[in-house]
């Protein structure tokens, strides 16, 4: 399985959320160009064949959207974590 | 068409290669940006499609060493990231058209067929090579200025190899793109209509300046127009034989 297109330390908490969201946005858009487009065509090719190399195909870069969607859910998470941390303190 | 996909994403690559295959065209594939302006440079594609994020040279790069180059070729960019700027930039540097990933398969095939129709629109439909021309538009074909006169498919077959001059074309390759015959036809057809276009285009006797040869058997590969750098070397080898005739 291929990894995220993501650059190097652009996931680094350091860097700002902006860049690390839209570097995620990134890593999320080629699995599911890759999905959409792998589907479309088994459908315009059609007949049985065709359809399940595309389905199977379809399902590696599911995997590949799961693993985006995970490393925006930490990253979403550990700046939440931040903000309470930050109230916290306030209070 | 001849059409290259620059992409590093295995996956994304593949799928745009087959895609594009599907849409009938001549695909390749490479991985990053070197490779990219190395193709461009030897096959002169009709379009290509470039992401912009790649190793060697990203896609701003890669559009920035062409510009003002390579104007017969398409250029339509991928990207995944959503700054205007950056769409901006790389049609300031001569993309002809943007497409933001995620993005459908049947947007894709119809931009492509949208800068290609364009492309063609305005492309000059004379092809060149030497002292061969050959005007597609209305299917003429002279060499030294003087009338040639072809067959359909012998001017279908030198189109084709006009079209992609500087590479081999295989027999295989030539049998199902001009024939649409399968490559298991077991015909010479191509070697003999093959050298019906060489006796054709075969300058008078004597005609030292031309003759070189318009196309090239590579010895078990298949054919490809003859090769430009041979001409100054033939025709020097030529005018010193007529030199010794002559003294």
């Amino acid at each position: 399985m291929q990894c995220l297109p993501v650059r190097d330390g652009a996931q680094k908490p350091e860097t700002g959320l902006a860049v690390r969201m839209d570097d995620a946005l990134h890593g999320l858009c080629q699995p599911l160009t890759v999905l959409q487009c792998r589907l479309a065509m088994g459908e315009l090719i059609g007949g049985h064949d065709a359809m399940r190399t595309a389905i199977a195909e379809a399902l590696v870069e599911c995997t590949r959207v799961n693993l985006a969607v995970s490393l925006m859910r930490e990253m979403l998470q550990h700046e939440l974590q931040i903000d309470r941390d930050m109230q916290e303190r306030m209070r | 068409m001849q059409v290259l996909i620059v992409e590093d994403d295995t996956a994304l690559g593949s799928f745009l290669q087959k895609g594009m295959k599907l849409e009938g065209h001549e695909v390749e594939w490479v991985a990053d940006g070197e490779a990219a302006l190395l193709h461009v440079e030897e096959r002169r594609p009709d379009l290509m499609v470039l992401d912009l994020s790649l190793p060697r040279k990203d896609g701003t790069e890669v559009l920035a060493e062409m510009q003002g180059r390579f104007d017969e070729m398409a250029v339509l960019v991928l990207t995944g990231r959503s700054q205007v700027e950056e769409r901006v930039k790389c049609l300031n540097l001569g993309a002809d058209d943007c497409l933001l990933k995620p993005f459908s398969f049947h947007e894709l095939t119809a931009r492509c067929r949208a800068l290609l129709r364009r492309r063609e629109q305005f492309a000059d439909p004379v092809l060149r090579h030497g002292d061969v021309e050959l005007n597609r538009m209305d299917r003429r074909v002279s060499r030294r200025g003087a009338a040639v006169e072809l067959t359909v498919k012998e001017f279908n077959l030198l189109e084709f190899l006009m079209l992609r001059r500087g590479r081999c074309c295989s027999r295989t390759e030539l049998l199902q793109e001009v024939w649409h015959m399968s490559p298991d036809a077991g015909t010479n057809v191509v070697d003999v209509y093959i050298n019906y276009l060489r006796k054709k285009l075969s300058v008078a006797e004597g005609d030292v300046d031309a003759a070189y040869p318009v196309i090239e058997t590579v010895r078990g590969e298949g054919y490809q127009m003859g090769s430009m750098k041979k001409i100054p070397q033939r025709v020097n080898e030529f005018s010193r034989r007529a030199m010794f005739a002559s003294a």
